[in-house]
């Protein structure tokens, strides 16, 4: 990867004021995909508009008990916690330790900063619900919207530049309601199409990509149940305040073709989109063993085979999140992975698991110093990448990392040690101090000479360290990439810090600090520090008398606090 | 369909090639359908020891410039010209033998270390060429030869196969890495149903140094032996046999990996200019033994073709 493309490359990634991509609901692009194929096919006009659907908006899901609603809601906030949204999720029958059961281990640590869980007749769930008379209290309702509200009102601590050229904003926020039938047996029918009417305008106005959910029960004739029932209309009203809705639907196999005799076949399929124009088609879909949905069936020949590549036909043999079109293939791959380890993507390009990586993230302070020519810049990150480069937690380590130029410094994930980045940052420390002594002696660190000839010459740097889980893809080059709340993290932690400042992330700094007692020495808790979306991120430091910064962070004594 | 084999190793020179390609002779001699691929990409040299220069190599399959036909050469004609050459049984069957061979140009070696997008391509071609030979093709069986040591495409062959060959010599160095392998590499490949055997190769047995001929007196009259005399005796069948056991019993016991196969070390094969399909050109040779009773452990191995 060349420097430029690098730079953009980094600045796409992880910077915090760039672009934010939108959350879309699973499966959108096979449900519109399939609908479109079938309508050229027959000749059918389309709305042209093949490449504008977003798949963000509010969407219905309704469908019979065990369709797969449930499970297509935790996909839908897997995938927004995994790109770096807020997500918020509102039910009546969970409490907060059930929400967060439905969550991989690896993400659980995310939630805390990244979710709020919403029940409205828990205590815990909103603040000033006291338990109380838990019968129709539609007062429950209003507190909630409030809430809802509240949290997406809050002022974030970097403003969030718009990411397109026409000055579109990108929501970052998504919100599941699993689901609205308990409401209507919870509340009366009016109050909550009331709630959900003024809520629909909230989300919209902060674009806030929504899944609701809904109990239909199924007919042979794949037309919702038409019987006389309330319940039965209110998906025809709840469609005037969403932009699409889909429908799910389950039938047991009497034949051994597609899947075992006597095994359930989900399906799903995009009913109705506002504004745009399409064919519902059924789409198939299967729950892997860990909870993921995968798309696709054989006739569509959306499902390839991790190994092979080639699309499935039949049932797909399935083991984790992958996909094969063969026991053999399945085999083969596991033969992969016990040769090159299970983040697979060693060989490149075959998909990966969510993994938690280990993060050290440098800029270099006073880059952007008016008074530093382009030239002086380029210096300085050469010398940056070159100290770096040689210090032995970098060049001597076996471990697998990747590194990810930012442009005026660089991340790089370290997958199997916490310490790492740690070791890193007091190794570059050292040979920083000795860099900067034959520029200038007398300057104590966290000083800048205020000589513009002085500064120009030095090179300042502030470090945050964090914890988290990614993904790992190849990108469109081929090489590795990574994208998640973990390395997010890092950088906001970095952000926090002034000149040579270590900053660490709580869970960092609390892992750190259990697995050696001479951590216990040098890292150090300064406070709470609020970042975006109303979170609050623990901070702490690391220094001694020979490397870091031992001041607060001026924006943490500035009161920025929240 | 019956299965795929490949012959890897440790360290280079242990006799891969020969064996490789003296087995998928007999199998095809045999009746059955056999594909041999050169998957030695680094040092290629079937196309040597065939002496064929193909219009398309398992390179241009590789990157989508062929189809499987393309790349693979019929070499029956050839095996039947040694055959009667060597005064092997030429009873007409419908065995056929067809072979892969890989580019030797410099230029087309580097293309196959790209980058990781393009690695991942290549191994999903490569899958599907296996995919293609059995199922296209109709191969019985694919044999394939690699490289030594730890390489990409080395691993890649022995991810698909079904029979891990593992040639090595009796050796300290060729056992302190065949063992470290099976350690590292072998052991996942056979924990999802690769079966892998150890091929000994060179083994004592065959010819026997001087350093063992025993001293005996030589004959006089008098009964006692002429000062300086010596008469060579050579060790006695069953002392060799039982040198050699011992030795594999302890090979076994090493690497933790059975033996298929022991080759003795025959000279004339390793001082002649070419070994060429020595199982068809000279049948009654202790290797050609050796090798069908190879091929007959390949084919109970890896099933009988119904």
């Amino acid at each position: 990867m060349d420097e430029s493309s690098a730079l953009d490359h980094g600045n796409d990634l992880v910077n915090s004021k760039m672009i934010k991509r939108p959350v879309k609901i699973p499966g959108i692009q096979t449900l519109i995909g399939e609908s479109r194929e079938d309508d050229k096919a027959a000749g059918g006009r389309t709305d042209g508009n093949e490449g504008s659907f977003l798949g963000t908006g509010l969407f219905l899901l309704i469908g019979p008990t065990g369709s797969g609603k449930s499970v297509y809601c935790r996909q839908f906030m897997t995938d927004a916690l995994v790109s770096g949204s807020f997500c918020m999720f509102l039910s009546c029958r969970m409490n907060n330790r059930q929400f967060e059961m439905l969550f991989p281990q690896e993400l659980r640590q995310t939630l805390a900063h990244s979710t709020r869980f919403i029940n409205p007749f828990s205590g815990s769930g909103i603040s000033g619900l006291q338990g109380g008379d838990m019968s129709r209290d539609n007062t429950r309702l209003a507190l909630a919207l409030d809430e809802i509200k509240k949290i997406l009102s809050a002022k974030p601590a970097t403003p969030i530049v718009a990411g397109q050229s026409n000055g579109t904003q990108i929501p970052t926020y998504c919100l599941v309601i699993d689901s609205l039938t308990e409401l209507f047996l919870m509340f009366d029918e009016g109050a909550v199409l009331k709630f959900v009417t003024e809520l629909s305008l909230v989300l919209q106005q902060f674009e806030v990509t929504t899944v609701f959910t809904m109990v239909v029960s199924q007919r042979a004739d794949d037309k919702p149940s038409n019987s006389s029932s309330t319940f039965s209309s209110l998906p025809d009203i709840l469609s005037s305040v969403v932009d699409g809705t889909l429908e799910m639907k389950w039938e047991e196999k009497t034949d051994g073709e597609g899947g075992k005799k006597g095994s359930l076949v989900r399906s799903i399929r995009l009913l109705s989109i506002r504004g745009q124009y399409h064919q519902p088609k059924w789409v198939p879909f299967v729950i892997t063993n860990t909870g993921k949905l995968i798309f696709g069936d054989s006739s569509s020949q959306a499902l390839n085979c991790t190994m092979c590549g080639k699309a499935i036909k039949g049932t797909p043999v399935m083991d984790s999140d992958f996909a094969f079109d063969s026991l053999q293939c399945a085999e083969t791959y596991k033969k992969f992975v016990g040769v090159y380890g299970s983040s697979i993507s060693e060989i490149g390009g075959l998909p990966s698991q969510v993994v938690n990586v280990n993060f050290f993230f440098v800029d270099i302070v006073g880059l952007s110093n008016p008074a530093l020519s382009v030239k002086k810049q380029i210096e300085k990150i050469e010398i940056l990448n070159r100290l770096i480069g040689s210090c032995e937690a970098y060049a001597k380590t076996k471990e697998k990392k990747i590194v990810l130029p930012t442009g005026d410094g660089m991340a790089i994930g370290f997958f199997s040690s916490v310490e790492s980045p740690l070791i890193l940052s007091r190794q570059l420390h050292s040979k920083l101090r000795d860099f900067n002594r034959n520029r200038k002696e007398g300057i104590e660190p966290g000083e800048l000479d205020s000589s513009s000839e002085n500064e120009t010459e030095k090179l300042g740097m502030r470090i945050g360290l964090g914890s988290g889980p990614v993904f790992i893809v190849s990108d469109i080059t081929g090489n590795q990439n990574i994208w998640g709340p973990g390395i997010i993290l890092a950088r906001r932690v970095m952000d926090v810090g002034d000149n040579m400042h270590i900053l660490l992330s709580g869970n960092m700094a609390e892992m750190l600090t259990s697995l050696r007692d001479e951590y216990k020495t040098i890292i150090k808790p300064i406070g709470k520090y609020q970042i975006k979306h109303g979170q609050t991120i623990d901070i702490y430091s690391a220094y001694s008398s020979d490397f870091g910064n031992s001041n607060p962070p001026a924006k943490m004594l500035a009161g920025l606090s929240k | 369909m019956v299965g795929s084999i490949v012959f890897h190793s440790y360290k280079g020179g242990t006799g891969k090639t020969t064996l490789a390609v003296n087995v998928s002779a007999l199998l095809a001699r045999a009746g059955y359908r056999v594909v041999l691929l050169d998957l030695d990409v680094y040092a290629p040299t079937l196309h040597s020891y065939f002496e064929i220069e193909p219009p398309k190599w398992i390179n241009d399959f590789l990157f989508e410039v062929a189809e499987a036909k393309d790349i693979l050469t019929d070499v029956t004609p050839i095996l039947s010209k040694t055959a009667v050459e060597g005064n092997a049984s030429h009873e007409p069957n419908s065995g056929k033998l067809f072979v892969g061979f890989s580019n030797p140009s410099k230029d087309e070696i580097y293309k196959l270390e790209g980058g990781t997008r393009e690695k991942v391509q290549l191994l999903r071609r490569f899958i599907s060429l296996r995919e293609e030979i059995f199922s296209t093709i109709n191969a019985d069986y694919l044999i394939i030869d690699t490289s030594p040591g730890i390489r990409y495409w080395s691993l890649n062959a022995l991810a698909v196969a079904n029979v891990l060959y593992l040639a090595l010599k009796a050796g300290d160095v060729d056992i302190a890495g065949t063992k470290k392998m099976a350690a590292d590499i072998y052991s996942a490949f056979s924990k999802f149903g690769a079966k892998p055997f150890l091929i000994l190769n060179r083994v004592a047995g065959y010819c026997v140094p001087n350093t063992l001929f025993q001293r005996q007196p030589a004959p006089d009259h008098s009964g006692s032996a002429a000062p300086g005399s010596t008469l060579s005796m050579q060790p006695t069948q069953n002392e060799m046999t039982q040198v050699s056991k011992e030795r594999s019993a302890q090979i076994v016991k090493n690497i933790g990996i059975n033996i298929v196969a022991e080759m003795p070390c025959f000279c004339d094969l390793m001082f002649s200019e070419k070994e060429f399909l020595t199982v068809l050109h000279d049948p009654e040779h202790p290797f050609s033994k050796r090798i069908g009773d190879l091929a007959t452990q390949s084919q109970r191995l890896l099933g009988e073709k119904s």
